[in-house]
Order: structure tokens, then sequence, then C-alpha cells
């Protein structure tokens, strides 16, 4: 059932292995390769088919076969084009466009001749003994998929289109027969004349069709369409066999830019059969620029880089991941230390990519970096000169547990909790929101794990005297937004679009989504009678014997049920929370640790391993599964221990790399073969502004003395922290902290008075550096390291002392604010780099 | 190395500040859509509290006096039409404005400025601060980029708190805002009009330098972010000391009879601010006049409001005329909502989101018409109900963006610009 987890397990086979499990179908193993066609690639090595036997179950199930070879370079080629197949019995199985179509029960052999090579597949064809009439849940529903009519903006609308409302993408079966036969007088479906249902006629284009022509006429969509009618447009609601999952093939491939390969679908069934569904399915290239796929699942590589190509049949998804690449034959693989798996894992995919990493970042752009990233400010010329006199080989290693143990990792973790629960007085009352911060505090500053943080919060109950956890159920305004905050803080997965309708992307249903909501529908918030005079203060109370929640689709009660499917047999009248905590926290839950050591893996580079963090689907798989297993396993080994998963991923080789760029992995993005430079945070930068001018920020709507990471929520007035994207904890999503840079920004930090009024100011950082009286040299060296954490290049040197030369003693004090503007308008300066 | 003299630095700063306008690699997101055929803009005038029906366009002569209030009835540019006595200048140019008097919804409280602001009702009330859905200014920033002159798309004078959130858009699209009051001396916008501690030559050195140092850094940056910040300091440095913004903020160039004319008043002189943003290509400009939230002491206030908008608003209207930019430009004024029938014990009127009327003039559309119509005491809607919806899929459609285009969510679901964005037919 969890799509997302079995898929990431699979890839955890490297294709080698899974290419040696097919051997046994070759009958002739020839090494050499040899073009027969002129345009036929050259492979070497043995051709593969897939699958290695077939089994036919169904007159009108044809079946593809798959064939493959490889370049010298191990980049896939597509033979399938090429190759000439014979059916050894040709009243058994016949060859019909490359696709192998079963005529009667019987076995027999496919012949396959390719590159020189020749392959046997055994098929065994189980027919029944007359043709089976049109099914409508395994043959019409695809076909209104395939067509795009029940598209979100078509009749899968929510109000349907001109009067025809389908369910979105197919996710209702029963309500899809009986919008189609029973609307319309007649017309939708005409039985006396087929040929004249505007279910044909509309998609056709016969008549007028506001979506549009959907399909050609004698196409099979076509034709699967209007034969249904014509048997009788009949539902078969009562066939409970159903798509278990689908399998794409291959699962991962390398193609060099301009390659073509087909992909293939299986349908698996619950009663143990499998169907070929490539034409049936949905294909999406999720990157794109990388590869283009058509309608029947044919890709063509476009430029380096990688992609997951998704496909969808029926409410099942597969993702096939692709890596279009050049043949870099020169290219000598980086060893991977023994000692570290992330590092491991990273230069296996790099090693794939025939990427060689960049070198370790200096120790001045490591210090900045790892304190911006662990504690939320710049190192100060202090800690940078001490740091890097240090000739202590595991002085790194010793920094970052220095930083543990700083006033501000507390302020900077509890910021993000904070950002990640929500906590804001628009939500609850005043005293709650600070109580509230006090605890996220007490959790961050103790190493609570995780997992225990996880389960406080969700059997808290009462008010903020009682337990200022509690405040978690009070931010959400109903059992709707609480169980889509959990889901998706919690498990990384947004679950709201199955509230009203299946999930686009993923299997999830309403019963799903309500299966959550029933855990948590005791829950109600009440006006706390202690504190009549707070405005908005609040408890949870507990409703014990609530009944389960109602599914709007069914109208039914639906039984509590895990994220996955499982519904558990839970005691009456007890607290179902607790329940689904433990559920949650679990070491074998798939999704609790997997998403957290994501989410925290993200916090360090410039995006997750999933990425975005919190949407963990089939359709977007991980870039480097190997990694995130490893990580995630690590994380639960550990106990769910945050700093512990932190100082895995810091004392990394990967972290500590420099952003620049090599030849090999100048185009990398993706695979954390450098550091690429990120914005950052809007509370960060304001935070090391003030530190580098000693000119503090005052916030209206904070107590006095509050730095930018320690305000309780976003309700202050800060322009500053608006622009640069501080999230105003009304989503329980990453992405509303806004990362990106923009002009405002740049206007602000140019011509605002956040720089302007600081390096000004007659008690800030310039006035006491003048004050000094610093030789020149000194002086600008002083102002790089308050700036930018770092000493001056030489170059760098030159033109400052120019500068301070060209204004004179007279204009010293001009010239000085003017260098440090310039350093603080400085890329390196938003970056961290 | 050669020597670096004052003027030597800044001579090489030019040059590489020309350097630094690379290929723009933030693509179609902070340009202009080249397929956009006509320059056209709108200018968005809140009137923020929710006008009275009564007291501007739709009076009720007849209607007791509980319910028309004091002020008289007057008639109009066009035969049959009367606008309150507050607003003789619009009234004279009734047969240049579209009036629609059958606006209504059903959000009785202060949030229904989430409906105008953003065409859709807010569901969250615990978003009641920032509101649920991107602002309208935020979706045209997105959709028509920054112009020539480099003034963000979305303008908003003043600023305005009430859901002007760009949300999932980004916070480039939030609003530029001109907080200043224009109708001062001397008037400086925010961030933009040097401070008097920073001129332009002063401006310039800093960048020299600033451009100087930049070189030295060794970040070599293909994901963008370093080469970003790049190029929108560089816009923002072009904002700063270029001329066209500059020129455009520089209201006191104004002919003073045009000043005259729009009234030496805050909004007055806000307005005509904001004919001078979108002839600097700014396709976008809010400008609020709060304070219509007459609850109390109606009759007082309108009498000093009411000649203000009259007058500022005529001026504009008339203005955009003379300039030969009636068509490109679409002017509306729009509160909330309407008021109530009844005056209230205090003298005032309160909220009443089931009758509201607005005014539209230019914009290509049809002009000289009174859509809608209310009962005799302005209560109900009686012909051709709108609602603030549609008022925005005009001015979506005037400005060339398909209120049907959809931006995904934080969710990852597909929001359209506008939910509900059938047109006013009579517009068109």
């Amino acid at each position: 059932m969890f799509d997302t987890r079995q898929l990431a397990q699979k890839f955890t086979s490297r294709i080698t292995t899974t290419s040696a499990g097919l051997l046994v179908a070759f009958v002739l193993q020839l090494t050499v390769a040899t073009a027969r066609a002129a345009d036929q690639p050259p492979v070497t090595g043995k051709v593969q088919v897939h699958p290695e036997t077939l089994r036919l179950v169904h007159h009108r199930y044809d079946h593809s076969l798959l064939i493959t070879g490889r370049t010298a370079d191990g980049s896939a080629v597509d033979l399938t084009a090429h190759a000439k197949l014979r059916s050894a019995d040709e009243s058994i199985t016949k060859i019909v466009d490359g696709w192998v179509k079963p005529l009667k029960s019987g076995t027999t052999k496919i012949i396959i001749e390719v590159a020189g090579q020749a392959v046997e597949v055994p098929v065994e064809s189980v027919l029944s003994d007359a043709e089976k009439p049109y099914s409508f849940r395994h043959e019409v529903m695809p076909v209104l998929s395939k067509g795009g009519c029940n598209m979100g903006a078509c009749h899968g609308y929510s109000l349907g289109k001109n009067g025809f409302k389908l369910s979105l993408r197919g996710g209702d079966a029963k309500q899809d027969i009986v919008a189609i036969n029973a609307d319309n007088f007649g017309r939708r479906v005409n039985l006396l004349k087929p040929t004249e249902s505007l279910l044909l006629t509309k998609p056709l284009g016969d008549v007028p069709h506001r979506g549009g022509v959907r399909f050609a006429r004698n196409s099979e969509l076509h034709q699967t369409l209007e034969r249904w009618v014509t048997q009788g447009a009949k539902g078969d609601m009562d066939d409970k066999n159903e798509v278990e999952f689908v399998r794409i093939h291959p699962e991962r491939f390398v193609l060099e830019p301009g390659s073509p390969h087909r992909l293939q679908l299986i349908a698996h069934y619950t009663d143990g059969t499998t169907r070929d569904v490539t034409r049936q399915a949905i294909f999406t290239v999720n990157t794109e620029g990388v590869a283009d796929v058509n309608d029947v699942g044919h890709v063509v590589a476009k430029e380096m880089g990688e992609s997951a190509i998704v496909a969808r049949f029926e409410r099942k998804f597969a993702a096939s991941r692709l890596i279009v690449l050049k043949p870099r034959p020169s290219f000598q693989p980086t060893p991977a230390p023994a000692d570290n798996f992330i590092d491991q894992h990273v230069i296996a995919k790099l090693n794939d990519l025939k990427i060689t990493p960049s070198e370790l970042a200096n120790d001045e752009d490591f210090l900045r970096r790892v304190s911006l990233d662990l504690i939320g400010l710049q190192p100060t010329p202090e800690d940078v000169r001490k740091f890097v006199a240090d000739v202590d080989a595991t002085k790194r290693t010793k920094k970052i547990e220095e930083l543990f143990t700083r006033p501000e990792f507390v302020d900077h973790w509890s910021l993000k909790w904070g950002d990640l629960l929500q906590n804001s007085r628009v939500r609850v009352s005043e005293p709650a929101l600070y109580s509230f911060r006090e605890w996220i505090r007490s959790s961050v500053a103790s190493n609570q794990p995780i997992d225990e943080m996880a389960r406080e919060l969700l059997v808290s109950r009462g008010g903020q005297a009682d337990n200022p956890a509690s405040a978690y159920y009070l931010i959400s305004k109903d059992t709707n937004e609480t169980i889509e905050r959990v889901a998706q803080v919690f498990c990384g997965v947004r679950m709201l679009c199955a509230r009203c309708h299946t999930h686009p992307l993923e299997n999830w249903t309403q019963e799903d989504y309500y299966g959550l909501h029933t855990f948590f529908n005791q829950v109600s918030a009440k006006n706390d009678p202690r504190f009549v005079n707070v405005p908005n203060a609040r408890a949870v109370t507990l409703n014990v014997a609530a009944g389960f929640s109602t599914n709007p689709r069914s109208g039914q009660a639906q039984p509590p049920r895990y994220l996955g499917g499982a519904e558990p047999k839970l005691e009456p009248n007890k607290d179902r929370r607790a329940d689904f905590a433990k559920w949650l926290t679990t070491p074998d839950n798939p999704l609790f640790a997997r998403s957290l050591a994501n989410r925290y893996w993200s916090y360090f580079f410039h995006r997750g391993i999933i990425d975005p963090v919190d949407d963990l689907r089939t359709t977007n798989p991980p870039i480097n599964p190997e990694l995130l297993d490893a990580l995630t396993k690590d994380f639960i080994d550990n106990k769910f221990d945050a700093r512990h998963l932190m100082r895995r991923i810091v004392t990394s080789q990967t972290y500590q790399r420099s952003s620049a760029p090599n030849d090999t992995n100048k185009h990398d993005v993706l695979n954390f073969s450098r550091a690429i430079p990120r914005r950052i945070p809007a509370e960060a930068l304001l935070d090391s502004l003030v530190q580098a001018t000693a000119v503090r920020e005052n916030f209206g709507g904070a107590p006095a003395g509050f730095t930018a990471a320690q305000l309780p929520d976003a309700e202050v007035t800060s322009d500053f922290l608006s622009l640069f994207g501080k999230p105003q904890r009304s989503e329980a999503c990453e992405c509303e902290r806004d990362g990106e840079s923009n002009m405002l920004q740049a206007l602000h930090l140019i011509n605002g008075n956040s720089i302007l009024r600081r390096v000004t100011d007659g008690n800030g950082r310039v006035a006491q550096l003048l004050r000094q009286n610093l030789a020149d040299e000194a002086l600008i060296e002083e102002l790089y390291l308050w700036s930018l954490s770092r000493r001056p290049t030489s170059r760098e040197l030159t033109v400052a002392q120019q500068h301070l030369q060209t204004y004179g003693p007279q204009q010293k004090t001009e010239a000085v604010q003017d260098l440090m503007w310039s350093l603080l308008n400085s890329r390196d300066f938003v970056l961290v780099r | 190395m050669p020597q670096l003299t004052r003027r030597n630095l800044l001579k090489s700063m030019s040059l590489t500040v020309g350097g630094l306008s690379v290929a723009n690699l933030l693509g179609a997101r902070a340009t202009a859509n080249p397929d956009q055929p006509r320059a056209t803009s709108a200018i968005f005038v809140t009137m923020g509290g929710g006008a009275s029906q009564f007291e501007t366009f739709d009076p009720k002569p007849d209607a007791p006096v509980e319910y028309r209030g004091e002020f008289r009835a007057v008639n109009t540019a066009l035969p049959g039409v009367q606008f309150c006595e507050l607003l003789p200048k619009l009234a004279a140019m009734a047969d240049r404005l579209a009036v629609v008097r059958s606006i209504h919804h059903e959000q009785a409280s202060h949030i229904a400025e989430h409906i105008v602001e953003t065409g859709y009702d807010l569901i969250n009330v615990a978003n009641s601060r920032i509101g649920d859905m991107p602002s309208m200014g935020s979706v045209i920033s997105r959709m028509r980029g920054v112009g020539a002159s480099g003034i963000p798309g979305y303008v908003s004078i003043p600023r305005h708190h009430g859901y002007s959130s760009p949300h999932w858009l980004g916070a480039q699209h939030q609003f530029f805002a001109v907080d200043s009051d224009p109708s001062q001396e001397p008037f400086a916008i925010n961030n933009l009009a040097l401070s008097d501690k920073l001129n332009v030559d002063r401006l310039k050195d800093r960048r020299g330098l600033q451009s100087s140092l930049n070189q030295t850094q060794q970040v070599v940056d293909r994901s963008g972010a370093a080469a970003a910040i790049d190029q929108f300091s560089q816009q923002a440095f072009d904002l700063i000391t270029g001329d066209r913004a500059r020129r455009a903020f520089n209201i006191q160039t104004e002919d003073p009879r045009i000043r005259d004319r729009y009234g030496r008043n805050t909004f007055g002189q806000r307005l005509l601010l904001a004919r001078r943003l979108i002839e600097a290509d700014v396709p976008f400009v809010t400008v609020r006049m709060g304070d219509w939230d007459d609850h109390d002491d109606l009759a007082n206030r309108m009498k000093q409001r009411g000649p203000m908008f009259d007058t500022g608003m005529s001026a504009l209207i008339d203005d955009l005329r003379s300039r030969g930019l009636e068509r490109d430009v679409l002017v509306i004024g729009m509160g909330e909502f309407g008021r109530t029938p009844r005056i209230n014990a205090k003298a005032g009127r309160d909220h009443f989101p089931a009758v509201n009327s607005i005014v539209l003039s230019g914009g290509n559309y049809r002009m000289g018409q009174v859509i809608g119509a209310t009962d005799r005491i302005a209560a109900q809607v009686t012909q051709a109900p709108y609602r603030p919806q549609n008022v925005l899929a005009m001015v979506y459609r005037h400005l060339g963006i398909d209120p049907a285009t959809t931006f995904n969510d934080y969710s990852g679901r597909p929001r359209h610009v506008l939910e509900e964005r059938k047109a006013i037919a009579e517009l068109v």
C-alpha cells in the first residue's frame, strides 16, 4: 500500500543486479555488437527483453515486449523498433504492430532477433471461451482518464462542465456510471443508436464540444467507448478485481541527449494477473527540458539532467528515473570514504553520473556556513580568527559541538519548529503563544527526541495552564486543519486534496482522509473559563464518546485508518489520538522518520533529497533513494535524535564542499556535488546585520531586546522580515517561507534604512572602529570580518585601500561608511556560500 | 593595477555596472509579456470601509427621510439618472462613466475587503489578517511584470495591510508602497527618493566600490541565486538613479493648474501620482481612500469626503481623456460593501453587503450607462445582479489577463485567478 516506500525500496537494488536476473530468458548469448540495420545504435553485451515470460489472460489485452541493450558507456539503447518478432505458433499468438496478441489458449513462444542475437520469450495464453464484454471499470474508465475527460479543467471540475460531471481523475466509478447513464434523456448514451451517443460524438468533434476533439475516429479509445455502448453501457461494479499496483520499466535508465527510449507500464491486479497498460496510461515528465514523453510512453532525451517520468493508470502511479548524460570516457570515479554513509551514497550517485565533486570549502567559508545553518548567525571576527588559527585536525568537529551549546542554537531551531507548528497570536491567545514558545524552546534545548515531542503534542489537552503543548490543537480552526497539519509536518504528506476528492498525484482517497479525521474528531476547543479577561483563551477538551467521522463520498462512518490503509480495531471511549501517535512514531512507520530526515537535510542544503520536502509521493521520487534510506535508518537507530542527525549531515564532506564548481559538476544542481549558495533566511540575515553593525532592531509587537530569531511569531512590524520572506505561519508548508530574492529586497538593502541607518549610526560598528584609530589595512580587515566573516583577498584589500585614500582623512568617516555599505550590499553577505 | 582615483573608480564602475547586465536568468518572471498588444493599465480606487450607495451613485430621493438621508439627488449627463448632490462633477460626466448599482455579496464584516482585493470569499477565518488568496495586484504583477521604468508592477498608494499578500506568487509580487503624502512638501518615496543622507553621486560612488569589490568575489553559481541577486540589485540601482522612475514620482514638476484640479489634498494628489505612474508603464496602481465606514455622523463626514472624491475622480477621468489615455486606462471606484438603508440612531449607516454601487470609467468599455438597479430603499438588488468578482474579471480582462489562468497554491492545488469570472456583459 505504501507506494512511496515500495518504490524507494525497489530503487535500492541497483541496475546491475536487476539485469542479472533477466539472463535466464536468453538462449543465445552473443557478446559482440553488430549493427543489423543502418540506423541501429551499437550495443555491447546481451540484449534484454522485458518481460522474460508472458502470461496472457484476455482477448483484448495485448502485450508489448521491451527490447533493450547498452552502449559501451552504459547508456540504454531501445532496440524494440529494430527487432524482428515472430510467433512460434500463429494460431495462439500473433504479432500486431510489434505487440503480442493472444488468439486462443495454449503455449508458444515469441522469437526475437536483434543485434545479431536471438531471444525467446515463452508465452502462456489462458483465454476465456468467448471474448469478454467490455468492462466499464477496467476499459472505459481508463479511456475517460486518457482522453482527459475527467481532468480538473474539464468534467472532473467540482461542478462538472456543461451539465456533465465525472469524478476527478476517475476516483469514483460508481458516480461516473450514474452520471453517464442517468442524465440527459438518453442522449449521452443512446442505446438505440450507439454511434449517436454524445459520449462519442462530443469527444470525436462530430458535434460542438468546448473541450475540443479528444480522440481520433477509430482510435483504440474511440473503439473501446463505442463497443461498450453497443454492448449496453453496463457498469461492472460487482467485479472485485482491482489494480493493486503498477510497475514501470525501466525503473531507472541513462540516455544520451537525443536518444529515444520507450517505457512499459504493467498493471498488477488483485487476482494475480498482469496487463500491459502502456497505451492506456498517462505519462508526464517532472522536469521540463530534460526529456519529452508522448502519450504511449516514448521518451526522447533532450538536455543533460535528471527527471522522474511519471506514469498513471487508473489511481496508481509509478515513476521511472531518467538521467541524460553525454559519454565522458576519461572520467575517473571518486573513491568514497569508508566511514561516512552520506558521502558513500552521494559519491556512488556522482560516479554513476560521471561527476567529480568539488573540493572542501576553506575554513572561513565552512565556519560561516555551519554557523548560519546551526545557529542562524554569522561568526564574529574573533570566532573566525580563533578557528582559522586552530591547528587541531578535528577542529571542524569541535566547532560543530560548540555550536550545539550556543543559546542561538535554541533560538534558531525553536524558530523553525515555531514555523512548522504555526505558533501565532492570530491563532491562539497571547499567553498561550508565549507558553507554547517556551515549550518548544525547552524541547529544543533538552534535545528531546522528535518522536517523543510528536507524541506529547498529539495527545495534549487542557489549556496553557495545564499543558502549553495544547496550543498545537488550538492553532487549528477545525479537525480538517489538524489532520492536514499532522500529515504534512509529521508525514510529509499533503492530504488537503483528499478532503474533497481523490488526490491527483498519489493514491490518497477520502477513505484515507476521513480515516485520519476519525483519530482526531474527539478534540474540541472551548473557552477557558479560568482566563476570562484574556482574549481568545481556550482549552482543548476531549469527547471520547464521539463517533467516527463521516466520509462525504459514501455518507458512511469511516473507521480510523492509518495513512496507508490499515484500520485498527480500537477500544471504545478511549483517546484515539494516543493510538495514532503510537503508530506515527513506531520505528517502522515509513513516513515519519523519512520525512523528518529529509526535512532536516533540506535545512543544510539548497533542497531536500525529496523536494519539496513536505510532498512525499510516488510521483516525486528522491534524487538519491539510497542516501535517504540510509539517513532515515540512522535517524531511527539513534532514537530520533535531531542533533545526531544534524551532526551526521554537517560532519560529512558532502556538506563541507566548496561552492566553486569544476568542469564535471558545473551543471549539477541536484546531486550535492558542490555547495549551492542559498539566500540567508530573513531572521538570520537581519540578526547577522545587527551583529555586523552593532545597531539593534526594535520590533513593534515583541518584547524589547528580542532578536529576529527569538520573535514569538510573525505578528511584528518589520518591513525587512516580510520582504525577505518570513512566513506568516498560516500554512503548515515549508514553502510559505519565501527564500527567493527580489528587486524590492535589493531596493531595501541599497536605499532603505536597514543598512543606511546602521552604517551611519554614531554608536555603530563604523563609529566604534574609527575611534580605535586603526591603520587602513587593519580597519579594512575588521570591516570584512564583521560584514562577511572573512578576511579580504589581497585584491580586495587594494581596492579598499585605494578607496580610503581617494577620500582622504577629512572624509574618512564617509569613506568607511561607504565601504561597509558596499560589503553589506554584496552577494557574499546575502548568501550562505 | 592602474591608480584608482575617485573619478576613475566612478568610470570603472559604470563599465562594471554595464557588464553586470548579463542574460536575464530570471526569465519571463521578471519581464513584461511581449504578446501584450496594448499597454493597458488600471487605477483601482478603494473606498475603504464601504461607501454608502445613497450618498454616492444610487440616491433614493423618493424614499422616506429616514432612508434617503439629508442630501438631494441631482440630475446627471444621462437622462433619468441621478447621483447624490455631493458628486456634481461626476454627475456632469456621467456619460463617461459606467455605474453598477447591483454589486452584492453576503459578507457583512470588513473581511469583505478580501473579496474586493482577491476575488474570493475569505474561507479560513484564521487568515483574517493576510487572507487566503493572492491579491489582484500581485496577480497582475506576476502576469504583467515590470515595465521599462523599472517600477514594480503593483504600486499601492498608500500601503494597504488587508489582503494584499502575494502568497504563493512570491514576495517579489508584493506591492511597492508609496506611504508618504504627495500633497505635502517635500514629497519623497520610501526606498526610492534618495534620502538627504545619500545623494545620487554618493550612491553611484558606493555602487562603483561595491561593483569593484564584487568582481573579486569568487562565487560562481549556476543555480542562479547569486546571479539573481546581482540582477535585482542592478534593477534596484537603476530604479533609484534612473530618470524615468524619479521623474514619475516627482509630482512637483506637474503643472500647478493640473495639481489644483485634482484637489490639493492627500487623495487628489495620490490620484495624480497614480496617473503619473501608469504613464511610467506601471500596470496596476491602487489608491486607497479609507474612512468611508460611517457608522455615525454620516452626513457631516460625507460633506468632507464627498467633494474630495468627486473632485479627484472627475479630474483623473478628464485628465486621462485629455492625454488620450481613456481607452488604455480603466479607473474603478469601489468599496467592500454598501450601507444600511435606514439611518441608525447615531445618524450613521451600518455595513450592508446586499447592495453596493461602484463606478468605472474608460478601459474601452461601454460608458454612459447604469447597470443594475435596487428597490425603492436600496435594500435589494432588483436587476442585473453582479458580485465584486465580476468587477475584478473586467479589470483582468482589460489588462489582457485570462482570469481562468491557474497558479498552484502552497499545497500544489491549481487555483484560478478568479473562480467566479463571468464578465459584466453590459460593459462589453
